[in-house]
């Protein structure tokens, strides 16, 4: 009977909890590939980038994602908001 | 004297580097000529973006391998003309991927990067890692013209560099395409990764060539004068910390004891550095040639240097 209750106890919580860490991996996946795109596009930038010949060819891959990145990036408010968010301010 | 030519008999890419002005183009165009009557297929190729090889050969070479004499061609890399073809092949790729407004931001994007530093350098390290592609390299030798010395050892030095910012970026993609799988929305199978990885492979490849001694060689030519031999040095110990080791040089335009004259003058002071020059690169082969009476121009010419080498 206990077994059966702490077992139950664990799913719900778990049903409970699922979407906020849901959310906090998100914005971890988010934040790591705009570490990523700093990396390939920084040139857009300002800063030099070695690499930016090679960045051409994921292009057509990447366009979906680059408009928002580079929106993002640029406005400042919106770069501290994001990180504020993440630690739940 | 015949040396270099005959312990160099087995690499299949040679380079010749060195000081602007000393007679890199003379010394490699007369390396590959002497090869190719030797009966080895051979290719010269020029990386140095202000290109000579058609003006010694009296041909006009382009950005097109074309024949020069019997079983000798040439090719003069042209840069740009490898990053319209590379440009081309992204936009091919682009088609039906992607929204029109997208699109015009790729144009952008693409108009940027050409214009980028380093650009041209890495539009001729593809064409040059094209070349020495095994499977498609139909010749037993490839003689490489290169630019001067800081020029060609950025490019040499490249595949060192690029390859950490590609380890980097493929960390970190993997990273967020991690994270975002766990939310289940993410895909497998990423693209971006794949052609990273791609990439990353052909400059493997190349460092692998590159310090491959047993098929690739490099020398040096220069002339016994004081800056010269001090910036070969230089470059020398640049390139074994890349794992890049040379194997000749070239000491070019010696003044010969019978000049007499007003050479004679030059001729003491060129004993030092001559001198200088034998015991610093001892550990090389070396081969000398001497200050001819005639400019080196044509096959006839380069066969008359070819015979030092």
């Amino acid at each position: 009977m206990k077994k059966t209750i702490s077992f139950l106890k664990d799913v719900f919580s778990a049903i409970l909890k699922a979407p906020a860490e849901n959310a906090i991996t998100r914005k971890e996946a988010f934040d790591a590939n705009d570490n990523f795109f700093l990396l390939l596009y920084g040139d857009l930038l300002g800063i030099p980038n070695p690499i930016s010949y090679y960045a051409l060819e994921l292009l057509p891959y990447l366009a979906p994602e680059i408009e928002g990145w580079e929106r993002r990036i640029q406005n400042r408010a919106s770069v501290i908001e994001e990180k504020a968010a993440q630690f739940n301010f | 004297m015949e040396e270099l030519a005959e312990k160099l008999k087995s690499r299949s890419f040679v380079f010749f580097g060195g000081k602007g002005g000393t007679g890199k183009t003379t010394c490699a165009a007369a390396f590959a000529l002497r090869a190719s009557r030797d009966g080895r297929k051979t290719l010269i190729a020029s990386t140095d973006p202000a290109h000579s090889l058609s003006d010694i050969f009296g041909v006009a070479i382009g950005p097109k391998e074309r024949p020069i004499s019997h079983g000798l061609y040439g090719i003069e890399i042209d840069p740009e003309e490898e990053a319209k073809k590379y440009i081309t092949r992204v936009k091919e790729q682009m088609q039906g991927v992607v929204s029109s407004v997208i699109i015009q931001e790729i144009e952008r994007q693409i108009d940027a990067a050409y214009l980028s530093p380093g650009s041209e350098e890495a539009a001729t390290f593809d064409k040059f890692v094209e070349l020495m592609d095994e499977a498609g390299n139909p010749y037993d030798l490839i003689v490489f013209d290169t630019a001067p010395t800081g020029h060609t050892l950025r490019l040499l030095t490249l595949p060192e560099i690029l390859g950490a910012w590609m380890d980097s970026l493929i960390a970190r993609r993997s990273r967020a395409v991690k994270l975002l799988r766990m939310t289940s929305s993410g895909s497998r199978d990423d693209p971006i990764i794949k052609v990273l990885e791609k990439r990353k492979a052909s400059f493997e490849k190349a460092r692998a060539i590159l310090t491959d001694r047993s098929i690739t060689s490099f020398v040096f030519v220069i002339n016994a004068e004081k800056l010269p031999v001090a910036e070969t040095a230089k470059a020398l110990s640049l390139l074994r910390k890349y794992g890049i080791a040379a194997d000749g040089i070239v000491i070019n335009k010696v003044i010969p004891p019978e000049a007499g004259g007003l050479l004679e003058k030059r001729r003491a002071i060129q004993e030092k550095y001559l001198a200088e020059a034998r015991t610093k690169f001892s550990y090389l082969w070396i081969a000398e040639i001497p200050l001819l009476d005639s400019d080196v121009d044509g096959i006839e010419g380069l066969l008359r240097v070819a015979a030092f080498l």
